[in-house]
């Protein structure tokens, strides 16, 4: 999976157009360029051999640990990244955190509230966290807490005041997400016939929710949920460069910008993996809670009054 | 980001949807953030430009919003921050925004901010105003009359920050890292010091292989040629601590800023601030925003900070906000390519008199910008005269009648062909020609007018330059370099045959007269240089568009501060604060 991720990555940034020679070239010169430095440079950089060629040295230095020479900074790609990694790592995580949080217990309002004003208010944050571009937000958030009111910094990373508007920005929509798929799978649990046998052998709501309705929607929420927290390593993209963070997502689109190409790949290899270890997570969560994929054989016995597993309202 | 609609993902298929997905994420992002944070600020900021500009040809008087003419030009004029008396305001933290990470603070390789290595590090000589060279750590210089000998005296009693007395051995023992080494050739001092001469500790010579006229010149620019301490370096000769002689010490510099400190011991008038700090803010948007919530003391520069034109047309109405627009020192042109229709002058003619500069100015630059009439702006030494190009459609109209492109519908045509000619520009703003969009749609649509069609080739911003190696284009915007390294660096890279850059112009001709103006001594140059801008000016080679505004932004408190006189160096040393 890492080896066909780095592959696509290598060729998507050197099909992608433009000359990274060039751009080193024009940063040294701080202007004119010349045919013969451009060379030279092409060949510092290893970019004169065939791409096959290029792809394996890579790759065996990348299983050595060696990412290579920055293009931009001349420094090591791997310290550079060492340094960013944990920040990527917090702020996606506290926010998948955030999002899960409020994405279930919005879900879980939106599904059970018997008053429509409540639901209604879930709904329509959830819609208008799905609808808004985080990076609209950013600013939108910016400008009226930092900027108006001044309650916090406009950008920056340091104490908790800091921290507030990147995982807002990355949180709502992921939470907003949940939250409608959450609701919706736990609706449809809710109408099932173990449901109404549950309620006739007289549990009380809560009980229902926690042993009936939550684990027979769970299936739907644990994929989502990693889907969603998998995305947050694409979101940091965004909320990084706004908010001045120096994480991975950051440093990524500093080296897309100067076609920085040990940059680009190691930063993708690195948001990709992380992508793929989240991924793996929720499978394994999603085998946890979800007692029929831990059956030996894979038979799918029905409970005992359940009409059979109607999914045609999950899914966003 | 959307979100996957696989409710349920089982092993296999699963993950590899996924992993498109994740990948064509990050893919979409690479390309539509193609030069990084700018693109997004850019989107929606130019918005209100760009309904403003398809209106530019037919009521060109109506475009600039009045109000945005006369609020503007007041503090057009501004260029400096008036100090108070230093009594008060001394001894604080100065907190400037920087776009991008420091970088390595090594004088002598390619990747340091150039405005913090200016603050560091110190030349032989230094750039002054209207580029005139000025003694810097060289008390006085002699250039022999053959032009094959440069003696330097330095001042006497400046010391590094380490407390290594600067003296010529120092001198040598910088330039033998740069003088005749490949990596520095886009320089031509590089090449031509044949020696480095000690002569006694305070006197250093220079000897040349050939006269060279810009030597004082190159040697006040940034890198590679400022001094680093000889006893900063670690045992292997390589750099190991950012040690100058500058007004300003280094005390920490990271991925997200760095700080420095008064040189306490400094040779000439030493900073009034105690220290500053610089904050990586990448996104424009955000700096400026900073600015205003008063987290930010200072803004601004092309390099260092840049802001679009709606962004400090903003920041003009923010409290305590001061934006200061510094002396153009670059134009903004449209350049063509002779190989295609653009090949004829009739043309070329014609496309001067259809664009109106001064209403494109006003769009664009929200009344900031100057429209052009030379190819270098009046503050770049030899910057010449120009006749001045008058908009008159009619006259673009009769040219292309004249010469037998007759109206046919919406275009025009001439034995069968019809006039049409591509803009190449880059998709997202990039540095030197900032963001073409806006410009190029006002353009093709003057043009439409006069009925050429133009088609607009908007290309990723790291294509651009190939493209225009490859001449895949008629018309394009190209800007020149500004100072410190104009007239001579764009003039050899744009208008000579055996230039880096891809050439604006070129003819045997126009070599010979780029070399002797390049070449010629301080008495011959202006001269020289006007016999090239009238070569130009014949052809009709270029259209001046405008000299492009920079623009900087001080907030409340800040006094003091003057625009530096290059985007590449930077002077805080009389910044004052009260708050």
């Amino acid at each position: 999976m890492v080896v066909g991720l780095s592959l696509v990555t290598f060729l998507l940034v050197r099909v992608a157009p433009g000359d990274a020679a060039v751009n080193v070239a024009a940063s040294r010169a701080a202007g004119s360029t010349t045919t013969e430095q451009i060379e030279r440079i092409r060949k510092e950089l290893g970019l004169d051999r065939s791409l096959p060629i290029q792809y394996l040295q890579w790759t065996a230095k990348a299983l050595r640990g060696d990412l290579g020479r920055s293009a931009r900074t001349n420094r090591p790609v791997r310290t550079e990244l060492a340094g960013r990694l944990g920040t990527t790592l917090q702020l996606a995580g506290l926010s998948s955190g955030a999002a899960l949080l409020f994405g279930v217990a919005g879900g879980i309002t939106a599904a059970l509230s018997r008053r429509r004003s409540v639901s209604g208010v879930v709904r329509g944050v959830a819609l208008l966290g799905v609808s808004v571009p985080n990076f609209w937000l950013s600013y939108l958030l910016i400008l009226v807490l930092a900027e108006r009111l001044r309650l916090l910094p406009t950008s920056g990373r340091g104490g908790v005041r800091t921290w507030i508007m990147p995982v807002v920005v990355l949180a709502l929509p992921a939470a907003s997400t949940l939250s409608r798929i959450v609701a919706s799978a736990l609706r449809d649990s809710l109408s099932q016939a173990f449901v109404t046998a549950a309620r006739a052998r007289g549990s009380s709501r809560w009980q229902i929710l926690r042993r009936d309705a939550f684990p027979h929607a769970s299936a739907a929420i644990v994929s989502t949920a990693g889907a969603l927290v998998g995305g947050m390593f694409a979101g940091t993209l965004i909320a990084e460069v706004v908010f001045a963070w120096p994480g991975v997502g950051s440093y990524y689109i500093a080296a897309v910008g100067f076609r920085d190409i040990p940059a680009i790949q190691a930063s993708v290899a690195v948001l990709g993996i992380g992508f793929v270890v989240v991924s793996r997570a929720a499978d394994l969560v999603h085998w946890l809670v979800d007692p029929r994929l831990r059956r030996p054989t894979n038979r799918v016995v029905p409970n005992p009054g359940t009409s059979g597993f109607s999914r045609s309202s999950v899914g966003p | 980001m959307s979100v996957p609609s696989t409710p349920r993902l089982r092993f296999g298929t699963g993950r590899v949807v996924l992993t498109v997905l994740c990948l064509s994420a990050l893919a979409l992002a690479a390309c539509s953030s193609g030069n990084s944070s700018s693109s997004t600020s850019a989107n929606t900021v130019a918005a209100p430009v760009d309904t403003s500009a398809p209106s530019i040809d037919t009521t060109p008087a109506t475009v600039a919003p009045s109000s945005s003419a006369t609020e503007s030009s007041a503090p057009a004029e501004t260029t400096a921050l008036a100090a108070p008396a230093p009594t008060s305001g001394a001894g604080g933290t100065l907190r400037v925004a920087i776009a991008e990470a420091p970088g390595v603070l090594d004088p002598h390789v390619f990747t340091g901010n150039f405005l913090l290595l200016d603050m560091l590090y110190e030349p032989l000589v230094k750039y002054g105003k209207g580029g005139v060279i000025e003694p810097a750590l060289a008390e006085s210089f002699v250039v022999a009359p053959d032009g094959l000998k440069a003696t330097f005296t330095l001042r006497k009693g400046v010391t590094f920050h380490d407390g290594t007395t600067f003296d010529a051995a120092a001198v040598k023992w910088n330039f033998d890292r740069w003088v005749g080494v490949k990596d520095y050739n886009f320089f031509k001092t590089s090449e031509v010091i044949s020696e480095v001469k000690v002569v006694d500790p305070q006197t250093v010579e220079l000897l040349l292989s050939k006269p060279y006229p810009p030597l004082l010149g190159e040697l006040a620019i940034v890198r590679p040629v400022r001094f680093l301490s000889p006893t900063s370096a670690g045992a292997d000769g390589k750099f190991a601590k950012a040690v100058g002689t500058g007004p300003w010490k280094l005390d920490t510099s990271s991925e997200t800023g760095a700080t420095f400190s008064r040189n306490g011991s400094y040779w000439d008038a030493k900073p009034t601030q105690s220290s500053v700090v610089f904050s990586v803010i990448p996104d424009s948007q955000t700096r400026a925003a900073a600015l205003r919530s008063g987290e930010q003391d200072l803004i601004g520069g092309a390099y260092l900070a840049p802001m679009t034109p709606v962004e400090a047309k903003d920041l003009q109405g923010a409290d305590g906000v001061s934006v200061l627009v510094g002396e153009p020192d670059t134009t903004l042109f449209m350049a063509f390519n002779t190989k295609g229709q653009a090949g004829e002058k009739a043309v070329r003619e014609a496309i001067s008199h259809a664009l109106d500069t001064s209403a494109l100015n006003n769009a664009l630059y929200a009344g900031f910008g100057k429209p052009a009439s030379t190819f270098f702006p009046p503050s770049v030494p030899d910057a010449g005269t120009a006749k001045a190009i008058v908009y008159d459609t009619a006259m673009a109209k009769s040219i292309l009648d004249a010469a037998g492109w007759k109206q046919s519908g919406k275009t025009r045509e001439k034995a069968g062909k019809t006039l049409e000619l591509t803009l190449l520009i880059p998709s997202a703003p990039v540095h030197g020609i900032g963001d073409a969009r806006t410009l190029s749609e006002a353009v093709a649509a003057s043009l439409g007018e006069v009925g050429i069609k133009v088609t607009i080739k908007a290309v990723d911003s790291g294509a651009y330059f190939d493209e225009r190696l490859k001449a895949t284009y008629d018309l394009a915007f190209e800007e020149t370099y500004g100072a410190p390294y104009d007239p001579s660096s764009t003039s050899v890279s744009y208008l000579t045959t055996t230039g880096g850059d891809v050439p604006v112009w070129k003819s045997p001709g126009l070599d010979t007269l780029v070399n002797t103006a390049v070449f010629a001594d301080d008495a011959a140059r202006p001269a020289a240089y006007q016999a090239v801008f009238d070569y130009l000016g014949e052809q009709t080679a270029f259209v001046p568009i405008t000299y492009r505004p920079r623009f900087w932004a001080a907030g409340k408190g800040v006094s003091g501060f003057t625009v530096p006189l290059t985007e590449y160096t930077m002077d805080l040393t009389g910044v004052m604060l009260t708050r």
